[in-house]
Formats: C-alpha cells, sequence, structure tokens
C-alpha cells in the first residue's frame, strides 16, 4: 500500500529534518508544504529527503494542509495520505496504527485524539478546557462520534477524497480547516474514526496558535461553512 | 445659489479628484465601479455648496431640524456602505489570493518534477551525433 505522509511546515528548521528522517527510516515518502518560511525549512526538509512545495507567502497552517492534500491527489500511486506536524510533537511511530486502522475499519479519516491518548504537554489549560466543547458541537454538527476533531495527525483515504476534491477550493477558513473540513465531508458521506495518539514535546519553539484568536477562529469557521449556500444538506 | 470662498474651494477640490479619478481610470489603477462612487460622491458634495438650500428642502422632506445632525446621518451612512464594500472585497481578495497561492505551488512542483523527469529521460538516451556528421545513435562501445 503506497502511503505519503505530508506534514505543513513554517519556519521548523530545527525539527522537519528529524522528522521526516523519522520518516524515511519508516520507509514512508514524505511531502513537506512549506508556508512561506524565511529560515531553511526547504533546505533542510529536502536534504532530510522529503519532496518540498513552498507557497509564496504565509498563509496559515490550514492551507499547507490543503495543498499538500491537493497535491497529494495528484500523485496516481498514492493511496493513503497521512497528515502531521512538522514540529515533532506527533510520532511518526503511530503512522502505522493509522494505516491499520483505515484497513480494518473501512473508514475514510482515520483521526488521532489526544483524548483518548496523552493530552498536548505543550497546550495551555485553556485551549484543553475548550476542546471537548469544540468537538461536541462539530459531532452535533456532523454526526460523528469524534473525541478530539482538531487534532492535525490524520490519515485519509485517497480515493474518497479525490471523490470530494472540489471541497477543497471552497473552504471558507482555511486557517480554521478542521471543523469546515469536518462539516463538508460529513454532508458528502464520508466516514470517520479514531485512534488514540501520545504527544511528544516539540523539539523547538512555540506553538503559534493564540488561544483566543484560534478558539473564535474555529467558531468563524464553523458559522460561515453553516451558512454557505454551497454546504450540501 | 450663493457663491462663496468655500463654494469655490469645494468646487475646486471637487473637479481636481475628478480629474485624478479620470486620470486613474485611463491608467488602470482604478476600476470603472469605484470611479463612479466617488465621482458621485463629489459631484453630490460640489452640487450642494453651490446649492445650500437644496440640503435644507432634503432636511425637511426627511423630517429633521437639524442641519449638522443630518449631514452627519448621511455621511455616516455612505461611509458605512463604503466600509462594508471594501471589508466584503478584501475578503474576497485574501480567499483568491490564498487559492492562487496554493495553486501556484502546486503547478510549481509539477512543472519542477516534470523538468526532473526530462532531464533523467535525456540523461539516460543514448547521445546523438550532431546534425550532418552521420545519422543514428552514436555507439559508446
Amino acid at each position: 500500500m503506497s502511503i505519503l505522509v505530508t506534514l505543513a511546515a513554517h519556519n521548523e528548521e530545527r525539527n522537519v529534518g528529524k522528522v521526516v528522517g523519522r520518516l524515511r527510516e519508516l520507509g514512508y515518502r514524505c511531502m513537506v508544504v512549506d508556508d512561506g518560511s524565511t529560515d531553511g525549512t526547504v533546505q533542510v526538509a529536502a536534504a532530510a529527503g522529503a519532496d518540498v512545495i513552498s507557497h509564496a507567502t504565509n498563509l496559515g497552517q490550514g492551507d499547507a494542509l490543503l495543498t499538500g492534500l491537493k497535491a497529494s491527489l495528484l500523485d496516481p500511486a498514492c493511496e493513503i495520505i497521512v497528515e502531521m506536524d512538522a514540529d515533532g510533537e506527533h510520532d511518526p511511530a503511530d503512522v502505522p496504527r493509522f494505516i491499520e486502522k483505515m484497513r480494518e475499519s473501512g473508514a475514510d479519516i482515520v483521526i488521532g485524539s489526544r483524548i483518548l491518548g496523552s493530552h498536548q504537554p505543550t497546550a495551555s489549560r485553556l485551549r484543553r478546557f475548550f476542546l471537548p466543547y469544540y468537538t461536541g458541537l462539530i459531532n452535533r454538527l456532523t454526526g460523528y462520534q469524534m473525541t478530539d476533531a482538531l487534532c492535525g495527525f490524520r490519515a485519509f483515504r485517497r480515493d474518497s477524497i479525490a471523490r470530494v476534491a472540489p471541497l477543497l477550493n471552497i473552504m471558507i477558513e482555511p486557517q480554521y480547516v478542521a471543523a469546515e473540513m469536518f462539516i463538508r465531508f460529513s454532508r458528502a458521506g464520508l466516514c470517520v474514526t479514531e485512534i488514540p495518539i501520545h504527544l511528544a514535546d516539540r523539539g523547538w519553539g512555540a506553538s503559534q496558535k493564540g488561544v483566543f484568536r484560534y478558539g473564535v477562529g474555529i467558531l468563524r469557521a464553523i458559522t460561515r461553512t453553516l451558512l454557505d449556500p454551497r454546504l450540501g444538506k | 445659489m450663493k457663491i462663496t470662498a468655500f463654494t469655490v474651494l469645494i468646487c475646486l477640490f471637487a473637479v481636481i479628484s475628478l480629474v485624478s479619478l479620470l486620470q486613474r481610470v485611463r491608467r488602470d489603477v482604478l476600476g470603472f465601479r469605484s470611479a463612479l462612487i466617488w465621482a458621485v460622491l463629489w459631484l453630490t458634495i460640489a452640487v450642494f455648496s453651490v446649492f445650500p438650500d437644496l440640503l435644507n428642502e432634503l432636511m425637511e422632506a426627511a423630517g429633521m431640524e437639524n442641519r449638522l445632525f443630518f449631514l452627519l446621518v448621511i455621511a455616516v451612512l455612505v461611509l458605512s456602505a463604503l466600509v462594508f464594500n471594501l471589508t466584503s472585497r478584501v475578503d474576497r481578495l485574501s480567499r483568491d489570493v490564498g487559492l492562487t497561492v496554493r495553486e501556484l505551488a502546486i503547478a510549481t512542483h509539477r512543472i519542477a518534477g516534470l523538468a526532473a523527469e526530462r532531464r533523467m529521460i535525456v540523461d539516460e538516451a543514448p547521445a546523438l551525433s550532431p546534425p550532418g556528421e552521420g545519422s543514428g545513435p552514436t555507439n559508446t562501445e
């Protein structure tokens, strides 16, 4: 089974090389979407053996993830697309568990759960406090039974994503793509399941997501998606 | 009609603004729709400065007694409409820019991949003799 791991990276020269190196050791092909980095992220990722796609300017993690998904669809050999963070918080050794779960369950998307596994050590208490409420809201709107809808460690079945590919171009708030993506994908009939994941400390640097801004952004993304006339029933 | 120094000043300013608008439209710096909005705005200001009684009639028709308050309400309404128009345009533009940057990144990546494939094919193909110096592939043995 051909697997492509995509990583969105912005100024992650200190972490991305280790993550890509580990994935390559495990035998996975890697695609790093450089989101307008101003450091040596591109060079480090390429030297570690990743295929690199570069945004001309910084758009945000959600946009980079969408670019990764769209670019993966152009690879006819790819059967499963795995998305994970380039900062070292997600363990590359978990990738086979995602593949196994996808094979077992037949789901279109497998998402990692920090609630079932371990909490994010670097995330603030406020963010951890709000996570179940956001997930509950997304579950109500989608009918999914997730415990952590906002986790960035996910696996997608390529055929399923190819089927709903036009949706990738109409995301209204790509910066907060998780919520919008699940709402749209649920209307398109995609199935989601989850597995527990354990997070490590990020190798270097700090998360660039402000708690308040991120929280408001997700609510805005949900509202705008629900108001979008292109959203199916 | 009452011509004062203020009226002349406003009219002069309106004319300069209209000329500037026209030049910007001709240089394709400003869209026709935006130019039209600003032209109407400046012409309205010029007309009201030349015929101030018109403002009084409008004020009475609107049921207002304070001229300053009436002007303030009109100004707030016009500015709100303009800002709303601008924010919705900026929103649409930023979404278009995001989509374009994403598509450009993928296209550039594909072109680089195709170029690398082509280089590989050229490198692996047997060397050809230059035109006029025999035909067929050169035997490297």
